[in-house]
């Protein structure tokens, strides 16, 4: 089926047409995000949870609450706001390693900002570390590496789907870069920074 | 672009759940009625913790018992020994809530939850002031003394109790000497701390100072009938 009519239309103008009742629409939003949530979630869980499921899931409930969706913001942080939830679900069943019940980084406000963190050169050579190393890092870790370096979102983005403030996303990428970091060295692999 | 057969298969998914009525839209009036109710709930909470705030600031006023932390160290000990307790446990729990229902809004999980908090207690005493300078708290209090009150007439009338296994005595000048006064204190409840007693006075207060018809608070040691005090204040 040729859709590409629908290729210069917006997320959010798909999501208008969903909840008008337009199917298409909606398949060609799945179409758009499927191999991110994928991704996403691959990042985030481990091989053994079953994370096609947990997609299919999150697009079951994007469809159930489509009406929720305001249309004058981002659709990529609200669906990426599901998937979260979602896969924190799955990891709380699994509860072989638990989410942060507290996070102090949430406790003050942190500067950040961008600009300290990535440039494209860092942004490729983090994603090829990434691949040999994200399944050693702490869930919260492991979720900030993927939204950032994988799925290139912003720290606005990311702030959105993680309902934290804007701040704690750069302080705790700050920390998972170093966590990662800390695991080449220890296992004497070349990080990013020695690319 | 042409849809790959596994991205149109859990597309094909949802929607079959979809036209056998397994998956449904919830309606924008579902969602309109939860941010409602989750609405309400804020301000349920919100105006609760005003009020116990206020109460809270009220009874320390009426009672007089705010004097005790102008009597030294022992006077705030005592000051904070007779504070009521439970309710400020219930302050700080409605607080506690209220933070985690305010961090389901966006102005709550963008702002860190330290100034959040600070946020949430500087609006809770404003409002509790304004409620202060209303007379609803004394109304109440009316009512509780006629038994009017149900529920809360307890903690309202509670504001008459003398605390004097802790220190503090409240009561009314009966009669002036040279370094000691009498106090009468009855606040119509027939419990052992109505009655009559001799205060001895501290070196740093004279009894010139009372009057007659005086109402005061002291903290003091008792001694049957008897108060060694070391800090009274009229109020």
């Amino acid at each position: 089926m040729d859709t590409s009519g629908t290729q210069k239309v917006t997320d959010e103008d798909l999501a208008t047409r969903v909840r008008e009742g337009e199917e298409q629409a909606f398949v060609e939003l799945v179409s758009r995000y499927q191999a991110k949530l994928l991704r996403y979630g691959h990042k985030f869980l481990s091989d053994q949870d079953p994370i096609e499921d947990v997609v299919q899931d999150v697009f079951v409930k994007v469809y159930q609450n489509i009406n929720s969706f305001d249309a004058s913001r981002r659709f990529s942080p609200w669906i990426y706001r599901i998937a979260h939830n979602a896969f924190v679900n799955v990891l709380r069943k699994r509860s072989r390693e638990p989410m942060l019940v507290l996070d102090f980084d949430l406790l003050v406000s942190h500067y950040s900002s961008e600009e300290d963190t990535a440039g494209d050169r860092e942004r490729s050579d983090v994603k090829v570390a990434i691949e040999k190393g994200i399944q050693e890092l702490s869930p919260a870790y492991r979720e900030i590496i993927a939204l950032y370096y994988v799925e290139e979102l912003s720290y606005a983005e990311i702030s959105e789907i993680l309902h934290v403030p804007i701040g704690t996303v750069g302080i705790r990428l700050r920390r998972a870069r170093a966590a990662l970091q800390k695991h080449f060295k220890e296992n004497g692999v070349l990080t990013y920074d020695d690319i | 672009m042409m849809i790959s057969e596994p991205h149109k298969d859990m597309a094909a998914e949802v929607l079959s759940r979809v036209h056998t009525g397994e998956c449904k839209k919830r309606s924008r009036g579902y969602f309109v009625a939860r941010a409602f109710l989750w609405g309400a709930l804020v301000l349920s909470l919100a105006a609760s913790v005003s009020l116990i705030a206020s109460f809270i600031i009220f009874n320390e006023y009426i009672s007089g018992e705010n004097h005790l932390l102008s009597f030294g160290w022992r006077g705030a000990m005592a000051f904070l020994t007779i504070l009521p307790w439970s309710l400020i446990l219930l302050e700080i729990l409605l607080l506690i809530a209220l933070e985690v229902v305010a961090r389901r809004f966006s102005f709550g999980y963008r702002t860190p939850i330290l100034y959040l908090f600070g946020g949430i207690i500087a609006f809770g005493v404003f409002v509790a002031a304004l409620i202060n300078t209303t007379p609803i708290h004394q109304m109440l209090l009316d009512k509780a003394d006629h038994d009017d009150l149900p529920v809360v007439g307890r903690w309202y009338k509670a504001v008459h109790d003398s605390h004097e296994s802790e220190g503090v005595f409240r009561g009314v000048i009966v009669s002036v000497a040279t370094d000691t006064f009498v106090v009468a204190h009855n606040d119509l409840d027939n419990d052992p701390d109505d009655g009559v007693k001799m205060v001895m006075l501290p070196p740093s207060i004279q009894a010139t100072s009372f009057h007659t018809g005086d109402r005061v608070i002291i903290a003091g040691d008792a001694t049957n009938s008897m108060i060694q005090a070391y800090g009274i204040e009229r109020w």
